[in-house]
Parts: structure tokens; C-alpha cells; sequence
């Protein structure tokens, strides 16, 4: 474990390369370009807007930001974990061909999206102007909760990427169980919402504290709960501890596999 | 490891997972737990390798398609792993697999540059410097700035040898390189090689060209069903492999000449309990097995590159053949007669011997001064006896636990204390002996001398030659029928065999045998001799009692199963 962290770090600025290469790559032949990554959030948030304001009534205070807030750390863990997914796969040429240590990949393949949702953040904080908001002094808890969501995005691309060696309908599997997530989730209603017997089950989720504590700090001035820190901070690292093992496994013979 | 070995490869297997039907989704895999048919089964891909590069070789590997050649130079550069065995690399390794597929075609050469020389373990900054420098040496200054889907195959495989070249790494591993890019770039790729090679650096060369590998390597080796074929000097590995392959031979001028198929056999064994006869076919990379009773051909066991002589454990019914050019020994199961292991000795093995008492196998060699022993329980070389010259023919006397070894060169038979693995003895003989045997019963050592057309007799207490016995033509081989203590011996020169008395070491008599007989041996159980002849792939049979030939085993003869 410390061989490979040390092998990560030595290889930190390739890790950056291969993930700004791989941004220009998804860029590339398009008019707009990186303001994509402004406009996608935004299109999103006006469908969302629409749909629970004018029809379902939502009383949420600041409802635009919420709703904002959610789908830019959604977004994160959704694109994260399907570019992360295929990592490996995607880069397959290269894996076979040089010695490069596989978990270089996937962590550039996370750092991507990482980026994308770092460009989204702008966009919050534009909108957060827009409505005559300024930052409570919570807000430094922030970077913790985007560290977390990188890690826990990484420990699931971990299993992801080198069980997709294997099984390649692990693809849509995974794309169901984010379409279900996304709705079983905090991202566009509060946990209100779920009849109270399953409310425990649904904050069992990660995301769901993940979302609650980012909420709070960025825009309503609330400090986080410290049993709820405890429990994501634990069961992020467990996440990524149980990922890389059986990344470890299933790498011995991906390279036969590809 | 010492320290001027770069690559050092032991024992190392391969094998990959074969899929009947391969199941690559999750419902496949699941249907498949309830239906219990094995879904796969591992391919060998290479088996028992073991080599050695030092630092400033070029080494080739050649071989067929799928021959293993690939996956051994992955397994080189770290990029999988073996099953099993162990392989160290010293210094910076970088491979040259399959040129430029870790690009992007839609990122300009420039993105490119910078990325694959990450990988290759630049600093950003470093390769920022080079990329004038492998642009110019690619010849593609001008398109530093295009998109690499725009250029051609050629141009891919020149940006991408160029950015290894500029690595400087310390063991380069080429796939296949050479054969990219028009002439002058070749010629260009060959230049930085040959600048590589001065400068102290490892390459380690894949190629279906044969003349690269004669050209530039040093030594190389034949990969053939994921076997070291053979190895050894590149020229010679070269032509082991056209002589396989397309009955073909590299003369020394580098000509390509068509040689008709030949077994060319040079040793032979009978194995008195089961009254089979084996023959090590030189020419032919091959054992033919032979039925004592029928005189027919069983089987014909393709083995290593040039299998020079061979011995069998009557006990364990184990057949070793020392493989001259594959610097390795065989084990053949004398059951099943199939191959069922191989052992890695020193350079050039060509002759062999065995102390049943001890399981203990003697190799010794043309290339190397060594006697190799080699444990017959674990097949594991155990010591290395050092010796004034190379050995040739070697005989065992398990009384004493002595062996007897010729050294042509010097003209004298070596004794070696077999408790000490040390030479305590040597004895001058004529020119140029080859084959020894030992008569128990009057404790006589008899030596076939080749250039001097003489047996001498050595009285084994004395250590003292007492006879000087002249016979026919350049005798080669040597053999004894420890019953009648007859002794019986090849003259190559002149096709015939001359036959000893033991008792007064008087000539009785001599027969005539086919074309150029180099091996002999005698099955004392129903006194045959049977003596191979090289030039005619056959073995002539002499009837030890009436000193008569019997008959003549065809080696090309219809394999008879029974």
C-alpha cells in the first residue's frame, strides 16, 4: 500500500496530464467548448427548476441553490465513476503495451471529472451572487466535502474499472443502479420526502449525509452534525480500502484480459 | 545477480486462460456456475524459461507467430507477470511494443510528445526540452503542431522509436521495430542501436528478420511452443531455426541454402530392461525411439535444437538428452515417451553420463571448461566441476565414485574425485580422444583416440596408459559388452567397427556399418551391438556373438505403433 502511494506520487504530474489531455480529448470539435461544462449544469437546473417549483410546489429555501448544489456533487460521482469505469478499458493500448501502474489511470480518469465539477463550483458561486448571497464562514468546511466526494468517487472506480475488464455489462448495470440512486438520493427533494420507516435506509447512502453537510456549510450556515462526519468520513475510507483490494486482485491478470 | 548480468530469467512460465466460450457478461457467468462444465482451461505459452543477458548485449529472440515471443518481452518489461519463476531486470526498462499505440490520434504531436514521455517516466519539463530533438530525429519538425489522426503509419512508428531513443533508458526492449519506416530511417534506427550498444545499454531485439538478428545481436534464442529451442550465438540460432522450420541452412557467407530433411544422429542408448533403443538425432531436433525386438521405429520425439548424446536411468526408466545448441537437457519419460521436463546447463552440452547409485547426472561441454552435476531426484543443477579444458566423452566408475572424462584438445582423459567435485588426475593419451569406457572386471579404462586412429588402454590403479592398440579410421565412439568383456569401436573413416578382446586387449576383428557411424552401445542382455550411423539416419545391428551385422534400422522407416 505505501509502495503504491509513493508510485502514485512519483507519478502525480502524469496523472495530471493524462487527465487535462483527457478534458481537451471530450472537448474536442465542439463550438462552446469548456463553457459546456457551465452550460450542462445550468440546462439541468432549468428543466429541475421548472419541473419542482411550478408543478410540485417546493418550498425549499433557496431551491435553485439546492438543487444546484446537488446535481454539481451528483454529477461528480455519476461522471466519476463511469469515466473512471472505463478507465482502464479506454486506455487499454497503452496498459498493454508500456509498464504503467494501473491505478495511475483510473485516478486520472476520477481527476477529470474532479476538474468538471471544480468548473461547476463557478457557476454556484455566480449564482449564489445572483440571489444576493454571501458565503457564511462554514463555507471552509467545503473543501473537506469535495476531498471526500474525490475519494469516494476513486473507491469505486476502483472495483469498477477492473470488474468492467471481466464483465463488460457491468456498463449498463452500473447506469441503472446511478438512475436509481439519483433518485433514492437528496438531489432535488429533502428526506422529507420518504415515508419516515425508510428515511434511515436512505441516509445510509453516502451521498445523502454528503449532500446535507455541503448544503448546509455553502448556504445555510450550519455546522455539521459530528456523528453524521463520522459515519461518511468512515465509510469513505472503508469504500476505498475494499476498492483498491479488489482492484489488487482483479489486476493481476487484467492485462491477459484486455 | 552479479553485476554484469542486465536480464536475469529463471525458470519462468506462462500460460493464459484459453475460453471454450468466453463469458464476458455477468448472466453468462452466473449460468454458467449451475452448469458445471469448465468453461476454460490454461494455454501454456512459455514453459521453463531461463536465460541470461548481460549488460551491453544485444540479445535476439526469434521464433514463429505465437511462438511466445511477445509475451516473453511483457513479461521483460514488467508489463504482466509470470506463473511462476523469477525474473530480474537491472536499470531503467523501457519497452518498444507495438509502436505508438498509447497515442492520441485527435491530441497534436506535440500533446502526444509530452504525454508518452511521461509515461516513459519523463519530467514535464525534460521532455518539454527534447521535443525539438525527437521531432527533428522522427523527421517531422513540420507537424509539430498537427493532429495525429493526419499522419501516416510510418510517421506514428518514427515519432514514437524517436521518443524511446531519447529516454535513455538502460534496457530497451524492441518489438519489431526495424521493420517500420522506409530505408533511410532504418538505417537511422539501426546507427542509434548500434550508438546504444557502445554506450554500455541493453537492447533486447524481437524480429521475424533474420539477418537484423545476425546482423546486430550478440546471442539470441529460438523460442519454438513457448520452449527455448535453442541458444547461444546469434548466427548459430539462426540457422537452428532455419533447419527446423524450412529445412533450410544460412551458409557462412549469409546465403540461404535448401538442405534435404535429415536426422543426422549422433548418440544412442539402449535401455537393456525394456530392450528400447533411443537415438539423439542432431540434425533432426529429435529421439527416435526404437523397439529392440521388432528393430522397428515407435516414435520419433521432437526435443530442443541439436540433441548430441543422451543416457537412461535404467531404474527410473528416465531418458536425459544433453541438447547442444538449446544449452539445455531433456527429460524423456521412457514409459510414455513423452518430454516431461527440462533442465538448463552451461554452454554447448554434448556429452552425458549417470551414477545410478546416486541419481547423479554428469554434462559435459564444448563451450565451457565445466562439468555440470545435476541432482536426477530434484533436476536441479547441484555443482560445477572446473576442468583445464572442454570435456567430451565421460565414464563413471560407481566402485570408486571416479569419472573418467576426455578432453580432446588437450589429449588427455581427466579423473575427477566424485565426493569432491575436483580433478585429481589427468592422464596424456593420443590425439584428440573422444569416447571412454571401462572394463569393471579388469579394472581398464579403454579410449578412443580420433586423430591418431588408436584405442589406448589405461590400467585405472595406475592411473598409466599400458596399451596402445592401433585401429581404423578416426574412431569416434567406444562401447563394451561387460559380460563377454568385449570392447567395440566406431571407426568413422572408414564405416566399420573393430572389435577388442578385454581379456588380452588384442584386435579380434572388424565389420563394416553404414556411412559415418559415431555412436555405439551394447545391450549386454541379449549381446547386441547396435552402432548410428549420421550419413545414412540409420542404425546397423551386429550380432555380438558371431561378430556378424544382423540387420539395419532405417530412421526414416514407417513409425510402427504397437
Amino acid at each position: 500500500m505505501n509502495k503504491t502511494v509513493t508510485e502514485i506520487w512519483n507519478r502525480r504530474s502524469l496523472i495530471l496530464t493524462l487527465a487535462i489531455s483527457d478534458l481537451k480529448l471530450r472537448y474536442r470539435n465542439s463550438i462552446f467548448g469548456f463553457f459546456w461544462s457551465f452550460l450542462e449544469p445550468l440546462l439541468m437546473l432549468t428543466v429541475l427548476y421548472l419541473v419542482f417549483t411550478e408543478i410540485f410546489h417546493s418550498t425549499i429555501q433557496y431551491y435553485p441553490l439546492y438543487l444546484l448544489m446537488g446535481l454539481i456533487m451528483w454529477n461528480m460521482f455519476a461522471r466519476g465513476t463511469s469515466i473512471g469505469m472505463e478507465s482502464i478499458l479506454n486506455k487499454s493500448g497503452l496498459i498493454t503495451q508500456t509498464y504503467l501502474p494501473r491505478e495511475v489511470v483510473v485516478f486520472s480518469g476520477v481527476l477529470t471529472s474532479f476538474f468538471m465539477m471544480l468548473f461547476e463550483l463557478i457557476v454556484f458561486f455566480i449564482f449564489m451572487g445572483v440571489f444576493g448571497l454571501m458565503p457564511p464562514v462554514t463555507i471552509i468546511m467545503l473543501p473537506l466535502m469535495v476531498v471526500i466526494l474525490f475519494v469516494l468517487t476513486l473507491g469505486f472506480s476502483f472495483v469498477l474499472s477492473s470488474l468492467l475488464v471481466y464483465y463488460r455489462d457491468l456498463r449498463s448495470i452500473w447506469n441503472v443502479i446511478l438512475q436509481a440512486a439519483f433518485f433514492a438520493a437528496t438531489i432535488i427533494y429533502q428526506i422529507t420526502i420518504f415515508p419516515e420507516k425508510i428515511r434511515h435506509i436512505i441516509s445510509l447512502n453516502p451521498i445523502v449525509p454528503l449532500l446535507d453537510i455541503s448544503r448546509n456549510v455553502t448556504i445555510y450556515n450550519k455546522w455539521p452534525d459530528g456523528s453524521d462526519l463520522a459515519y461518511l468520513i468512515s465509510v469513505t475510507f472503508i469504500m476505498l480500502c475494499v476498492g483498491y483490494v479488489i482492484f489488487k486482485i482483479l489486476d493481476r491478470r487484467i492485462v491477459e484480459e484486455l | 545477480m552479479t553485476n554484469d548480468i542486465s536480464i536475469d530469467v529463471q525458470n519462468v512460465y506462462k500460460t493464459f486462460r484459453i475460453y471454450h466460450e468466453k463469458r464476458n457478461s455477468v448472466y453468462e457467468q452466473i449460468s454458467s456456475t449451475f452448469n458445471r462444465k469448465k468453461y476454460f482451461e490454461d494455454f501454456p505459452v512459455l514453459q521453463d524459461i531461463s536465460f541470461q543477458i548481460k549488460k551491453g548485449e544485444m540479445f535476439g529472440i526469434i521464433g514463429l507467430n505465437g511462438s511466445g515471443k511477445t509475451t516473453l518481452l511483457r513479461l521483460l518489461a514488467g508489463i504482466m507477470r509470470p506463473n511462476s519463476g523469477k525474473i530480474e531486470t537491472r536499470g531503467k526498462v523501457v519497452p518498444i511494443i507495438a509502436l505508438g499505440t498509447g497515442f492520441s490520434p485527435d491530441l497534436t504531436a506535440r500533446d502526444n510528445v509530452i504525454l508518452n514521455g511521461m509515461i516513459l517516466g519523463f519530467t514535464k519539463k525534460d521532455i518539454i526540452k527534447k521535443i525539438d530533438v525527437i521531432m527533428e530525429f522522427a523527421e517531422l519538425e513540420k507537424f509539430v503542431d498537427t493532429k495525429l489522426k493526419n499522419f501516416s503509419t510510418g510517421m506514428y512508428a518514427r515519432l514514437a522509436f524517436s521518443i524511446a531513443m531519447q529516454v535513455d533508458p538502460d534496457i530497451l526492449i524492441v518489438d519489431e521495430v526495424l521493420s517500420v519506416g522506409d530505408v533511410p530511417f532504418q538505417e537511422k534506427s539501426f546507427n542509434a542501436f548500434m550508438s546504444f550498444k557502445k554506450r554500455g545499454k541493453t537492447i533486447v531485439f524481437v524480429t521475424h528478420g533474420l539477418s537484423q538478428i545476425t546482423r546486430l545481436c550478440d546471442r539470441a534464442i529460438f523460442l519454438h511452443h513457448g520452449r527455448i529451442h535453442s541458444a547461444g550465438k546469434s548466427n548459430e540460432v539462426v540457422n537452428s531455426f532455419y533447419r527446423l522450420l524450412e529445412n533450410k541452412t544460412q551458409t557462412d557467407t549469409g546465403e540461404i541454402i535448401s538442405i534435404s530433411r535429415r536426422y543426422g544422429p549422433q548418440g544412442i542408448i539402449v535401455n537393456s530392461f525394456d530392450n528400447m533403443i533411443y537415438t539423439a538425432n542432431l540434425s533432426g531436433d529429435s529421439i527416435s525411439v526404437v523397439n529392440g525386438e521388432t528393430n522397428s521405429v515407435i516414435k520419433n520425439i521432437q526435443v530442443s535444437a541439436s540433441p548430441r548424446d543422451l543416457i537412461v536411468n535404467e531404474k527410473t526408466n528416465q531418458i536425459y538428452v544433453a541438447n547442444r545448441d538449446a544449452n539445455s537437457i531433456s527429460i524423456i519419460d521412457g514409459k510414455s515417451h513423452e518430454l516431461s521436463s527440462t533442465i538448463t546447463v552451461g554452454e554447448k552440452p554434448r556429452g552425458i553420463a549417470i551414477n545410478e547409485n546416486l541419481n547423479l547426472l554428469y554434462v559435459s561441454h564444448r563451450d565451457s571448461n565445466h562439468i555440470f552435476v545435476i541432482d536426477g531426484n530434484k533436476n536441479k543443477v547441484v555443482n560445477t566441476i572446473p576442468l583445464p579444458g572442454s570435456a567430451l566423452g565421460l565414464v563413471i566408475d560407481d566402485r570408486t565414485n571416479q569419472i573418467f572424462t576426455t578432453i580432446p584438445n588437450l589429449n588427455s582423459v581427466a579423473v575427477i574425485d566424485g565426493n569432491h567435485n575436483n580433478v585429481i588426475g589427468r592422464i596424456i593419451v593420443s590425439e584428440f580422444p573422444i569416447g571412454i569406457v571401462m572394463d569393471k572386471i579388469n579394472n581398464l579404462l579403454y579410449v578412443a583416440n580420433r586423430d591418431s586412429d588408436s584405442v589406448d588402454v589405461i590400467d585405472i590403479k595406475t592411473i598409466k596408459v599400458i596399451k596402445h592398440i592401433q585401429v581404423q579410421n578416426n574412431p569416434f565412439g567406444i562401447t563394451i559388452n561387460p559380460k563377454t568383456q568385449t570392447i567395440y569401436v566406431n571407426n568413422s573413416g572408414s564405416n566399420s567397427v573393430s572389435i577388442i578382446d578385454g581379456s588380452t586387449q588384442k584386435l579380434l576383428s572388424s565389420v563394416h556399418v553404414g556411412n559415418l557411424p559415431l555412436g555405439i552401445f551394447c545391450n549386454p542382455l541379449t549381446n547386441m551391438i547396435y552402432t548410428v550411423n549420421e550419413s545414412d539416419d540409420s542404425i546397423t545391428v551386429i550380432d555380438g556373438k558371431h561378430h556378424k551385422v544382423i540387420s539395419t534400422i532405417n530412421l526414416h522407416s514407417d513409425i510402427v505403433t504397437n
